[in-house]
């Protein structure tokens, strides 16, 4: 039966993947076939990924050779995915990790195209910010207040309504 | 927290879509989180809520020509301040019977004179919302319209089809159309648009309304749904 992860490479077929900072991966080929981006980096002898580390690369693989079975998402699947914000024992052991570091496979998982990986971050993300002030979410994620008290209140009253829901 | 682009930051709120108290927290957070967050808090808040709040500030999106018919019934804000954003042109889907509740909660908090009745005074101010929408909005997909229907709202319709054709849903509910109304609708038809699906509810388009409609529907090639209910009995409750 064909369950959407079927590809070309066979099982013990490897790739060569090489991060920016020189630090190389052999990886199993199916996980290239799967993520486009990936396999355009295969075989180079000098190419690199660039803007992905060692560190991070390291665990964008991981979590890819984990998911290796998993059924290919379709793109009309949008809405549902997003109305769901569980997330499986694994995936939230993998990404119990520093926060720098969670924000680092997320940027990765974007621009590698690996889109569940995405998601599983965003959602992450979004999960850590259910129930928090916005004061409590800029000291969670370090992030400065740019807006001019009058800017802030201003924004705060044409949107008071949306804080009793 | 390593900056991440806007993309990203897209991507994590949308997982907040329904969570409207920490989408408003999200939003209080800085600038570019807020330049993320509003389109998705302002894409379909009256499928879910009929708050006054929420409709003092589509009221400060009318335009001159959208406040006249209200003048009478002096109801506008009386700070008048342009909102920070052009929230209504992330409106995505407009429920009318959750903006009419709106209107009605937002009626109820003040007293006013009373020139006309309560009904007659939602119904002005629903007009100009809705045209205020269609000339706003260059997202909106879904959009039902109960009740009374002006020239305004039919120009803006038909204009919004011929200009920008995102709507795939159009309902019509208690309304009366004359014949002048049909046929700009049924020209609609005709053209190819992303509408996918039309209905007519509690509505008596007339044997020659259902002619001209029907025509119509005969040449139209985007269309997946059609429906149409007329009961009298209902019609005149």
């Amino acid at each position: 039966m064909d369950n959407g992860t079927s590809n070309s490479a066979s099982e013990n077929e490897t790739i060569t993947l090489k991060s920016c900072d020189g630090i190389e991966f052999h990886i199993d080929a199916r996980i290239a076939n799967r993520y486009t981006l990936l396999n355009n980096w295969n075989g180079g002898e000098s190419a690199c990924i660039p803007n992905v580390n060692g560190k991070v690369l390291e665990k964008v693989l991981e979590w890819c050779e984990h998911h290796i079975n998993d059924p290919q998402l379709n793109c009309g699947d949008d809405d549902s995915r997003r109305r769901n914000t569980i997330i499986e024992e694994w995936d939230e052991n993998f990404l119990s990790c520093d926060q720098d570091m969670l924000f680092e496979i997320i940027l990765a998982a974007n621009y590698l195209e690996i889109k569940p990986l995405l998601d599983l971050g965003c959602k992450t993300v979004a999960n850590m910010m259910k129930s928090k002030s916005p004061e409590e979410i800029r000291s969670a994620f370090n992030i400065d207040n740019d807006y001019t008290p009058e800017e802030e209140e201003q924004f705060r009253k044409e949107n008071e309504w949306a804080e009793d829901y | 927290m390593i900056p991440l682009p806007n993309e990203c930051l897209f991507e994590i709120f949308t997982y907040l879509r329904t969570y409207y108290r920490c989408l408003f927290s999200c939003l209080l957070v800085n600038r570019q989180w807020c330049m993320n967050v509003v389109p998705i808090l302002w894409s379909s808040p009256l499928s879910y809520f009929e708050d006054k709040r929420l409709i003092r500030i589509y009221l400060l999106s009318l335009n001159d020509e959208e406040q006249i018919p209200l003048i009478p019934l002096k109801i506008m804000p009386l700070n008048n301040q342009k909102p920070l954003f052009q929230y209504t042109s992330y409106t995505r889907y407009i429920c009318c019977y959750g903006l009419i509740q709106g209107i009605v909660n937002f009626l109820n908090c003040d007293e006013y004179n009373k020139p006309c009745s309560l009904y007659e005074k939602v119904q002005v101010i629903k007009c100009s919302l809705i045209t205020m929408f269609l000339r706003t909005s260059r997202k909106l997909e879904y959009l039902s319209i109960q009740g009374l229907i002006n020239n305004k709202i039919m120009n803006s319709l038909t204009s919004y089809f011929y200009e920008n054709s995102s709507v795939t849903h159009l309902n019509f509910y208690k309304n009366q159309f004359n014949f002048e109304e049909i046929n700009a609708l049924a020209e609609v038809l005709y053209k190819d648009t992303t509408l996918n699906s039309l209905s007519f509810n509690n509505i008596n388009l007339g044997m020659e309304g259902i002619k001209i409609v029907t025509g119509a529907l005969c040449e139209n090639k985007t269309l997946i749904s059609f429906s149409y209910r007329y009961s009298q009995l209902n019609f005149d409750e």
